[in-house]
């Protein structure tokens, strides 16, 4: 393995095939090498079917490669087991979902400090890192509510929240925007944005929103499974 | 540990609706656990006290082969020491001495062959309940007097005061006798044999008539309780000798006993139907949750939860819907079954297993059912919950996520 010291994130000839073998067959990522680096805000764009969020999964463990290698934080996540990539998820992965996807009967506090609980941090420390991070995305007082409570804006701050509090080197999201007006969605890469400058973690997007779009550093565009370009701004 | 326990707990509230209409169901499978044991203890009860109260008593002293040969000759050895025994012992509250032969009995219409029993008023009635079920007439008075059984007394055709001719068989010569005796009282024991079959007359009269004055060849007998039947073993054996012999109820009346260890089969069957019936409700239940969820587990598992943590997350969930089914289960069986404890179920005149309930069935009920099938249902509900848990853990992640990473 050779990898830059600033070199986060590595996908080597990475492929992913559907049914494989059937008539059905789809080869959703074909031949996909790319780098990123610490710190880099990057979209991953291109239309429906292009395979973006297929790419998202395999980078980020939640699916495994048909062929390729993929290197996180100077590990091959293609070659952990089950319950070394959920470890590897908890402790090195912030994710951001289209649908927020809070923890419903957990309040606020309990959402954020979830991955923070699973990686054993004391309740005290926790608390504090709640504090200082609904202070950075602008939810101070609304610890105890519930997700219901929220608007879908202040449910996906507690979901970027819930992200980065633990210092991920890498923040994966897909589709954040989607289910937001543009004034909020703006609001929200903004934040993002300044939470990439503040703690250097890496984003990486799949979107298909100009808002975001137009705040990267990097464009990665797909088509067909295959990288058609590849602009760092 | 404990996030995924209180995650599994408050789940259970996300639809409190579905929730509580399931504890409900679950409970009420419960509750018809709880209340069968207690109807099934409450029947054996009754078919027990129905057998040993009516005729039978708690135990019976015989001479060896009487019960073999009915023959008149085999009456019971050493009786005033027998009687001793009887007398010396504690526990012992009531016992009867009778007098048994075949005879044949006839009326002006019609005859039969009955069972004759010659008994003591007095001493009869404190263990049996032949005088309280005499239905229509009087008790035994006279030496003349016979009850007969309400079957009986329309096979022959008689009315209180008729004349009744008795022929037997006297002991040792076989010269038959006859007497003459008059309908004093006719009696409803509950069961076709006795009150077809058996008639009475007092006991110093067939003393007389069968030349066995002094002697009989039965006594029953009545302990305090019958549960002292089974820790009396002792003095059973202590009536015992070379020509006696002492049995309990539980000999002298095996079909019953039989008939007890079948319920207990039935009760068996029956509850592991119900526990069957309940555990499809509660996988019903969970996988009706766990399908409208797959997404929040692919959640999860993504922020980094272990597939144990999110199986000990759904086994919370099944173990919160089981405790709570457990607080309804046993408030509708203390309700349904107290009341019925109290006041009974009217099974009078029905026939089970050649006996016929003349009382109420009460409900009997004990901190067993309470203890017992609560913990059943848990333990049930967290086997069946491994099935929807092992189920979710093993998810495909990109899958449960597709509408979104």
């Amino acid at each position: 393995m050779n990898i830059d010291h600033e070199e986060i994130f590595k996908v080597e000839n990475v492929k992913k095939i559907f049914n494989e073998g059937e008539q059905t067959q789809v080869n959703a990522v074909s031949d996909v090498s790319f780098k990123i680096k610490k710190g880099e805000f990057v979209a991953i764009v291109g239309p429906s079917g292009s395979g973006k969020s297929t790419l998202l999964n395999l980078i980020s463990g939640l699916d495994t490669p048909t062929a390729g290698r993929i290197f996180l934080a100077g590990n091959d996540l293609t070659t952990l087991s089950g319950n070394e990539l959920s470890d590897f998820r908890r402790d090195h992965i912030g994710f951001i979902f289209q649908a927020y996807n809070l923890i419903p009967v957990l309040s606020v506090e309990e959402n954020i400090e979830f991955v923070m609980q699973l990686q054993g941090i004391s309740k005290e420390v926790r608390r504090e890192k709640v504090q200082s991070i609904l202070s950075d995305v602008g939810l101070t007082g609304m610890e105890k509510r519930k997700p219901s409570q929220l608007s879908g804006g202040q449910q996906q701050r507690v979901a970027v929240a819930r992200a980065i509090v633990t210092r991920p080197e890498i923040v994966l999201a897909d589709e954040p925007t989607a289910n937001l007006d543009s004034k909020t969605a703006v609001a929200l890469v903004e934040l993002m944005k300044e939470l990439n400058s503040k703690y250097q973690t890496t984003f990486i997007f799949s979107t298909h929103d100009n808002t975001i779009m137009e705040r990267a550093k990097r464009l990665i565009t797909l088509k067909d499974g295959r990288i058609e370009s590849d602009t760092i701004f | 540990m404990l996030l995924f326990f209180k995650l599994g707990f408050r789940n259970l509230f996300r639809n409190t609706r579905r929730s509580l209409i399931a504890a409900i169901a679950i409970g009420i499978g419960l509750a018809s656990l709880i209340l069968a044991d207690g109807f099934w203890v409450g029947m054996l009860d009754n078919m027990i006290i129905n057998v040993t109260d009516t005729f039978l008593g708690h135990g019976q002293i015989h001479q060896k082969d009487f019960q073999k040969s009915v023959s008149v000759e085999n009456t019971i050895s050493n009786l005033e020491n027998v009687i001793k025994k009887l007398n010396g012992q504690e526990n012992i509250v009531a016992y009867s001495s009778r007098v048994i032969t075949m005879s044949l009995i006839s009326s002006a219409e019609d005859s039969a062959n009955v069972l004759l029993y010659g008994i003591d008023p007095k001493d009869e009635f404190k263990i049996s309940k032949v005088e309280k079920r005499i239905i229509e007439g009087g008790s035994l008075e006279k030496d003349g007097d016979i009850l007969i059984g309400h079957k009986q007394k329309k096979r022959l055709g008689v009315r209180l005061g008729d004349r009744i001719v008795v022929t037997m068989a006297q002991a040792h010569t076989g010269e038959l006798v006859q007497e003459l005796f008059r309908l004093k009282g006719v009696f409803s024991l509950g069961s076709d044999q006795m009150d077809e079959g058996v008639v009475f007359i007092k006991k110093s009269k067939a003393q007389s008539l069968l030349g066995l004055e002094g002697k009989v060849h039965e006594i029953a007998f009545r302990f305090k309780e019958l549960s002292e039947v089974d820790n009396s073993v002792e003095f059973f054996q202590s009536l015992n000798s070379e020509q006696n012999i002492a049995e309990s109820w539980k000999d002298l009346a095996p079909g019953v006993v039989s008939t007890i260890d079948m319920s207990t089969v039935s009760i068996s069957i029956l509850s592991t139907i119900l526990l069957a019936l309940v555990s499809l409700g509660i996988l019903n239940t969970l996988f009706m949750s766990l399908y409208e969820r797959l997404f929040e587990f692919g959640v999860l598992r993504s922020l980094g939860t272990r597939s144990r943590s999110l199986l000990l997350m759904i086994l919370s969930e099944a173990a919160a819907l089981s405790l709570l089914s457990m607080f309804f289960g046993i408030i509708i069986a203390i309700v349904i079954g107290g009341f019925w404890a109290k006041y009974g179920i009217d099974y009078a005149g029905v026939e089970f297993a050649e006996i016929t309930f003349s009382d109420k069935i009460y409900f009997v009920f004990s901190v067993k059912q309470f203890v017992l099938y609560p913990i059943l249902i848990f333990v049930f509900t967290l086997l069946v919950g491994l099935y929807p848990g092992i189920h979710a853990t093993r998810i495909t992640l990109a899958d449960a996520l597709k509408k979104s990473l």
